[in-house]
């Protein structure tokens, strides 16, 4: 039983790690962020009273993830046990006495990696996915080189409209593919567009929308888009549009 | 959607990419918190700029030299150097036992290459974990060779001529 001690004691020991820092000491602990990073905690202090803080690691964990909008203290501060407050993105620890300075560490780093995990969690990337992009790419994987991009097409007015997307199916028909994400201006332009071709009636064209379905689209915005061409939500269009063609 | 999500990034990826703008005309902002700076250098693909982008972290008061380069991608930032030599990363999430480059441990500065961490994409629209990282090659001390280095991996033609933020607070 000694030797397992000894084994299990040896492998922890080298990962966690207490070094001279400039104002203080950095302390590395068992604790790890949502990426595996292990959770650094400073301690500042004299003789017998010291604080701990996480240096703002926990928001740096965010924003190396990509979140460059600031973060406010209020999205993590509920959460924080009573020992530990949040200022500045900054967590920290309570003036504590020398006695209470190991349990301090602890609180400071399990709530700094809670606070991290939690905002990994809730906060959103913003929609900055290139949606045109990706609908292009599941068709030149689905069509390959049956795919054109930036076909120019009239509509029943003469109008000229240009659609990202338009497939040549086998059967010498065209089938546009237009994609639609949930934006007033995207909307409006991709019905007209598909309005005004459809009303051409013309027999070598069909037409489909692909939408955006991790989005929460109205009803009713939906129901207009279907005036124009029929909805194809993006999860599905893989198999959709391989039907539609066969 | 994750599927083609990945899809795109690949493409993003293995693309050359371009500064769009000159770098002096991109400001540092304070980040997370008082002590870190961040840079965001928009990047051009085929002539468009599709949402990515070039994100340098800086910590200027720091004991010392530390920074985090990384490529942002449709808002996801899916591709990160940290150059920390005091860093310590655990590769909880191990690549098959086959693929022994991939360390359990990383002890100093390490990078978290996209075609590692790709399957982790895995909550769109939320922040991604880039759970596997590797170890820097020793070489690499500074930040211009480092980012010399980054953007060689990660396609971007031209590297930026970026200069860390000097300390701003007494030591």
């Amino acid at each position: 039983m000694n030797s397992m001690i000894e084994t299990v004691t040896a492998s922890l020991t080298p990962l966690a790690r207490v070094r001279p820092a400039r104002d203080g000491v950095k302390v590395t602990t068992h604790c790890l962020y949502p990426s595996g990073g292990s959770v650094h905690v400073s301690v500042i202090g004299g003789v017998d009273t010291f604080i701990v803080s996480d240096d703002g690691a926990a928001f740096n964990e965010v924003l190396a993830a990509g979140v460059t909008d600031r973060v406010g203290d209020s999205s993590v501060r509920a959460m924080l046990p009573d020992s530990c407050s949040v200022r500045g993105g900054v967590i920290r620890s309570e003036t504590v006495s020398r006695d209470e300075l190991g349990f301090a560490i602890l609180a400071v780093a399990n709530a700094s990696k809670d606070a991290a995990d939690h905002l990994f969690r809730t906060l959103r990337i913003k929609r900055t996915y290139n949606f045109k992009e990706m609908v292009a790419s599941v068709l030149r994987e689905t069509f390959n080189d049956r795919v054109r991009h930036n076909e120019i097409i009239f509509g029943k007015s003469n109008k000229s409209y240009e659609f990202d997307n338009v497939v040549s199916l086998e059967s010498g028909r065209r089938l546009i593919v237009d994609a639609v994400i949930n934006d007033a201006n995207s909307r409006n332009a991709r019905l007209v567009a598909n309005l005004d071709v459809k009303q051409a009636h013309r027999d070598d064209i069909s037409q489909r929308i692909v939408f955006d379905d991790s989005d929460s689209w109205s009803s009713s915005d939906l129901v207009l888009l279907t005036m124009g061409a029929v909805m194809v939500p993006f999860s599905k269009s893989r198999e959709a549009l391989l039907k539609f063609a066969a | 959607m994750k599927e083609a999500f990945i899809a795109s990034v690949d493409r993003v990826v293995s693309e050359p990419k371009t500064l769009a703008t000159a770098i002096v005309d991109i400001p540092w902002r304070i980040g997370g918190c008082q002590d870190v700076r961040l840079l965001v250098a928009p990047l051009l693909v085929d002539g468009e700029l599709p949402g990515v982008e070039l994100h340098v972290l800086a910590y200027p008061n720091h004991d010392y030299l530390k920074f985090t380069i990384s490529l942002s991608v449709f808002g996801h930032v899916i591709w990160r150097l940290c150059f920390d030599q005091e860093e310590g990363h655990t590769n909880v999430w191990r690549e098959p036992i086959d693929k022994p480059e991939v360390p359990r441990r990383v002890e100093g500065s390490h990078y978290h290459p996209w075609a590692k961490n790709a399957r982790f994409a895995k909550r769109l629209g939320h922040p991604f974990a880039l759970k596997i990282a590797m170890v820097l090659p020793p070489e690499l001390t500074n930040f211009e060779e480092t980012l010399e280095w980054f953007c060689g991996q990660t396609n971007i033609d031209i590297p930026p001529k970026i200069t860390l933020p000097p300390r701003d607070s007494l030591i």
